[in-house]
């Protein structure tokens, strides 16, 4: 258990690297697909089954998929990307590497609980999801829909030829 | 709950009204009828018990039904100017007022949440409609700059935020605000991913109410969007920003106040200095006032560092909303007559147009902190609220960005009434409806009285 945790975590930061190192976008798109089957390892380590089931078919099928399309449709190459100054990056650099010592020094002091073996195995089924998701997060739950309401005027509204 | 309800119903009627051939007016009214009985329903629960409702997601007190209102009777005082604005939207006009409607219904959950989940579904559905708002003008360049601009920034600062939401829960185990207050206040030594967390919560709200070193994106976008939408940003949005950012802080991180007090006077120290250097240079009042809303966003921050005093945020937000909406009103006016927002735009306005050159200098002043005005008290108590808490180093460099703060807004002053228009511009008709002059007339009225006898509002809640 302890092992695949480390091996996961391994593959998902090295993917995640390599998304932003690569030249080539096309490239960038395979290693996030890589990064995001590690997250879906580490959600069935967590016993969390629908979330590991819903973020394979929506994150790694659909929106993949989209990604590659528009990656495809747009044509980026490394000429057109505009580069940034020596010092902005020098900057970024910088602040990033702070936070990150900031986030690692925390991390490292953080108290570590002993795994619980005695879990529920399943508290990540559709069943017990639901009873959290439409009793106690309902309100937040109805609400994401009036996000996603607000989500689709935009892409109507923003995306769609005028006619007049 | 009623008036997020209210609005949510009204905003998804006005969508589906889109079908149907109805006429502006009638468009207009349902939106103003929705918000006047959202208000309705809000005024219902002052001074009634706290009630809590969908198992404590949100808690309604008088602090929230305070803002609310706020945030409400500023978006009406604002909609009764808007008719110029969604006069020349040729498409989608329904789904305009649609997207406005749900962007309130993401301020009152911001408002009254209990639980972070609420906050940051709050923060979410506002900034989806306003990063859609920004770019509504879609065959102007800028706008479609600042909508790119606003929803790749907003994207990652709400990354940050989420993350340190998720930080804090992996601390406390709650994302109740009381789970949180209480493992705050519990004595007990704190995992150090919990300070990590409130402080990546502390950037991901200052980057939303655009406190400086995040307020990059500000000027850029309060420039490129339409300036109804500038002024709607600037003013209601900003209410509800603050109302989210003072209530979490006072919740549930006061008691470790020594651990975030410093970080927060830089930032307001940063924020006040930032905006009113960059404000100097500006030749455009629509980029003047951009810089002037960070500056203004900088004392507002002061009311979370003091920690107390949510009179005093109240009154501050108010009065910089009304003075704030005055500005933009002229400015939208003198913009569509002349098509451009330069402060040579303004020159002897107060010959060619009186009314509007006086709305103008009173905002002006209100804005600077010319006694008098309501601007002038809203500094005065916070700045004293400030001193008292011991902060005298943030109370000196605040006076001397507000004395600055007086030379640009002068400058507008200056071109409206010392400085002759051309023979071009006398010809300017400025499109004011009876409305729009009756409107600038109560605005005018309420900065005056309530910097007069500001006990109208201050010591409410």
């Amino acid at each position: 258990m302890d092992k695949m945790f480390y091996f996961l975590a391994f593959l998902a930061i090295l993917s995640a690297l390599m998304v932003v190192l690569v030249k080539n976008p096309i490239h960038s798109i395979l290693y996030l697909l890589v990064t995001f089957t590690s997250i879906t390892g580490h959600y069935i380590l967590f016993n969390a089954q629908f979330l590991a089931a819903v973020n394979f078919i929506v994150y790694m099928g659909a929106i993949m998929v989209l990604f590659l399309f528009v990656i495809m449709f747009l044509n980026l190459n490394g000429e057109t990307e505009p580069q940034k100054s020596t010092l902005v990056k020098f900057a970024g650099v910088i602040s990033g590497g702070l936070l990150l010592l900031v986030m690692v020094a925390s991390f490292k002091k953080a108290v570590t609980i002993p795994l619980n073996t005695e879990v529920d195995t399943q508290i990540g089924l559709i069943k017990n999801l639901g009873m959290v998701l439409f009793k106690d997060y309902a309100l937040p739950f109805e609400l994401a829909s009036v996000l996603f309401l607000v989500a689709m005027i935009g892409a109507v509204m923003l995306a769609k030829k005028d006619w007049k | 709950m009623i008036t997020l309800v209210i609005l949510a119903l009204v905003g998804l009627f006005l969508m589906i009204a889109g079908l149907f051939d109805i006429s502006r007016k009638a468009v207009f009214g349902v939106a103003m009828t929705g918000m006047v009985a959202a208000l309705a329903g809000n005024l219902y629960m002052w001074d009634k018990v706290p009630m809590a409702y969908f198992n404590r997601m949100i808690l309604i007190d008088n602090y929230d039904v305070a803002f609310i209102t706020a945030v409400l009777g500023v978006s009406m005082f604002l909609f009764l100017l808007s008719e110029n604005y969604f006069g020349k939207i040729q498409n989608y006009l329904t789904e305009h007022y649609a997207l406005y409607m749900f962007s309130l219904v993401g301020m009152i959950a911001m408002i009254s949440f209990n639980n972070l989940v609420m906050l940051f579904i709050g923060i979410e559905i506002l900034s989806v409609s306003l990063y859609i708002l920004a770019g509504s003008e879609k065959n102007n360049l800028s706008s479609n700059e600042a909508s790119l601009k606003y929803f790749l920034m907003g994207a990652f600062a709400t990354g940050i935020l989420l993350m340190g939401i998720t930080l804090i829960y992996g601390a406390s185990g709650s994302f109740y605000l009381s789970g949180i207050e209480q493992y705050f206040t519990s004595g007990n030594e704190l995992s150090p991913i919990a300070y990590i967390g409130m402080f990546l919560v502390l950037v991901g709200m200052s980057f939303k109410v655009s406190v400086a070193p995040f307020h990059f994106w500000t000027p850029d976008v309060y420039d490129g969007s339409p300036t109804f939408v500038t002024a709607f940003m600037s003013t209601v949005v900003k209410i509800a920003g603050f109302a989210a950012f003072f209530k979490l802080f006072y919740i549930c991180f006061s008691s470790v106040i020594h651990y975030w007090v410093e970080v927060v006077s830089v930032l307001v120290i940063l924020t006040v200095t930032i905006g009113a250097m960059t404000a100097i240079t500006q030749k455009s009042v629509k980029r003047l006032l951009a810089y002037s809303s960070v500056s203004h966003a900088g004392y507002m921050l002061m009311v979370v560092l003091v920690g107390a005093d949510a009179d005093n945020l109240m009154f501050y937000v108010v009065a910089y909303s009304i003075s704030s909406i005055v500005a933009f009103s002229v400015l939208m006016l003198v913009q569509e007559a002349a098509g451009n927002a330069e402060i040579t735009s303004f020159e002897g306005l107060a010959k060619v147009n009186p009314l509007l050159g006086f709305a103008m200098t009173v905002s002006m002043l209100s804005l600077a902190g010319i006694p008098l005005t309501a601007g002038f008290m809203a500094k005065v108590y916070i700045l004293t609220s400030v001193f008292n808490a011991g902060h005298g180093i943030v109370v000196l460099v605040a006076i001397l960005t507000a004395m600055v703060g007086i030379y640009y807004y002068f400058k507008v002053i200056i071109a409206i009434y010392f400085k002759t228009a051309t023979e071009e511009r006398k010809l300017f008709t400025y499109n004011s409806s009876s409305l729009f002059k009756i409107v600038l007339f109560i605005g005018i009225i309420a900065i005056i009285v309530l910097g007069i006898c500001p006990d109208i509002i201050h010591n409410l809640i």
